[in-house]
């Protein structure tokens, strides 16, 4: 059985780290935090009633996205996710991380699936398989859903709106 | 720049943003009270206090010194950009197999790295580059220490000498006793000590020399703490101690808060170097059986007698000039995380 002081690891260790996670799905830091809080809660009650998980840090993870999916069903949540984006704040001038705040905007509007899938792949740098279990889906569909994603997010960039774009000459 | 790069340089930028708010666990607890059994509020904010120090620690602070001791006093002072490489080997209670932890620090204490794996890039450098507001990072770990206080704290200090810890090192006595009183000062008060652990001045300032030992300082300073570890009441020496590479060498052992306030009634601390001396590694031991109720299980847990809670050794310690450098090797790791550490977010740039 697993004591708590192991816990108290693996939380100092991920918590910062799954609070990213949850931003980049959510851009919204007190439902990032929320996240974070709540998958942690639950690994630690898997933890103490059934052992320590083979791979803790993958299991918190899959709460993690799992638990945002099913917050986004709802329909309304959704509104709450946005991110302000300061217009004055420094660097905004910089087109380069204009681009790449544009960029992230354009995930956070892609089916929930598809967006778990980029993030797990691009951020959180996992194989297709490991992304297969996180999400619980076949390593097929994980393939899939990235290339869907990756195509949605080229067309919903070529038909953003002048001023709100990537910048074209970017794009091969 | 393909439209997966442009996506990944996007999810760094963007994770930059996220704010991680103090007392954390201090949250956890209370929400996981609705869940099950709880732990002492209070004994887990002082221990993620420990935990905290040991990250903070880890990474951006102590961890220099040199392999071998003789090369301390001929190598040439690092220069600012150049990088104190670190590894620890560690075995812990309850885990299944010893574990390896590989970090950089840079020589002036801004950035620090740490690897990562290329299984994605097939071995194509890949290097993540992030920033961390360090004086919020700070507030978050000792979230008692008073505003005006913290700044000392605060201040990016370098990786190496005993500028880490002292805003003025030049007036820090190199003599055994002297240093040892400039420590105690340091870690007088609880609340701004360096390491916030420690259920009394003398057992913060044994563990802060624990940490000190663990880095890269002038030959004349590691002399002085080997001799000051020694004056401070409640230090014994053992002999035929082993680390966790299974190095013998003497182990000064003392009682040691490691797991929050009170833990010295039941916990030690042994630092074990070699004959050179040279630091090899510590553990903590538990030092009577102690029980803590409603934590691990519904029967609580026991910590053992003579029970070893952590083992360590320190592998490597030595200047490089690039991060993610290994000593002898010319090429970096495939894949590492480089963090800078910036104060204020305004502060941000595109690296």
């Amino acid at each position: 059985m697993a004591t708590d002081e192991d816990f108290r690891g693996f939380f100092a260790q991920h918590y910062e780290r799954l609070c990213r996670l949850g931003f980049l799905l959510t851009a919204d830091p007190a439902q990032a935090e929320d996240l974070a809080q709540d998958a942690l809660v639950r690994t630690w009650r898997r933890w103490r009633l059934v052992g320590k998980p083979d791979n803790p840090e993958t299991y918190a993870r899959k709460v993690l996205v799992n638990r945002h999916r099913s917050l986004l069903r709802r329909a309304l949540v959704e509104a709450r996710y946005r991110y302000r984006d300061h217009p004055n704040q420094e660097g905004s001038s910089d087109e380069h991380h204009e681009d790449a705040i544009v960029l992230w905007a354009a995930t956070r509007r892609l089916p929930p699936r598809q967006q778990a899938v980029l993030v797990l792949r691009y951020y959180e740098d996992l194989s297709e398989a490991e992304i297969a279990r996180v999400l619980g889906i076949p390593a097929g569909t994980v393939k899939t859903l990235a290339r869907r994603g990756l195509a949605r997010l080229r067309r919903s960039l070529d038909t953003t709106p002048q001023g709100d774009t990537v910048s074209s000459k970017e794009r091969p | 720049m393909t439209l997966e790069e442009q996506l990944q340089d996007a999810y760094e930028q963007a994770a930059e943003r996220a704010p991680v708010s103090p007392g954390a666990y201090d949250r956890f607890l209370r929400r996981r009270a609705h869940h099950g059994r709880v732990v002492a509020a209070t004994a887990g904010l002082a221990l993620v206090a420990v935990l905290g120090a040991a990250v903070l620690v880890a990474r951006q602070l102590p961890q220099e010194q040199e392999p071998a001791p003789p090369a301390t006093a001929a190598e040439p002072t690092p220069r600012p950009h150049q990088w104190v490489y670190w590894k620890e080997l560690r075995v812990e209670y309850g885990s299944r197999k010893p574990f390896t932890i590989e970090l950089w620090d840079r020589v002036d204490g801004k950035k620090y790295a740490r690897p990562t794996s290329n299984r994605r890039t097939g071995g194509v450098p890949k290097v993540r580059k992030e920033r961390v507001d360090f004086p919020s990072m700070v507030s978050a770990r000792w979230p008692r220490c008073p505003p005006g206080k913290r700044e000392q704290l605060a201040r990016i200090r370098p990786a190496v000498g005993l500028g880490h810890w002292f805003p003025n090192p030049a007036a820090v006595p190199t003599d055994p006793d002297g240093l040892l009183a400039a420590i105690y000062q340091l870690v007088e008060d609880p609340d701004c000590a360096p390491i916030p652990v420690g259920d009394t001045v003398q057992d913060r300032a044994f563990m802060l020399i624990d940490g000190m030992l663990q880095t890269v300082q002038p030959a004349e300073v590691h002399a002085a703490l080997y001799q000051a570890l020694a004056k401070i009441p409640g230090v014994t020496v053992v002999q035929g101690a082993t680390d966790a590479a299974g190095r013998h060498g003497v182990a000064f052992t003392r009682a040691a808060a490691i797991e929050g306030p009170g833990s010295s009634d039941w916990l030690r601390l042994e630092i074990i170097l070699d004959n050179n001396p040279r630091y090899l590694g510590a553990r903590h031991v538990v030092t009577r059986d102690h029980h803590i109720p409603n934590v691990g299980g519904p029967g609580g847990t026991w910590n053992r007698k003579g029970q070893v809670l952590v083992s360590r050794a320190q592998l490597a310690l030595a200047i490089v000039d690039a991060p993610c450098q290994r000593p002898g090797e010319t090429t970096t790791c495939a894949a590492y995380v480089e963090t800078t550490l910036v104060a204020g977010v305004s502060s941000r740039t595109r690296p």
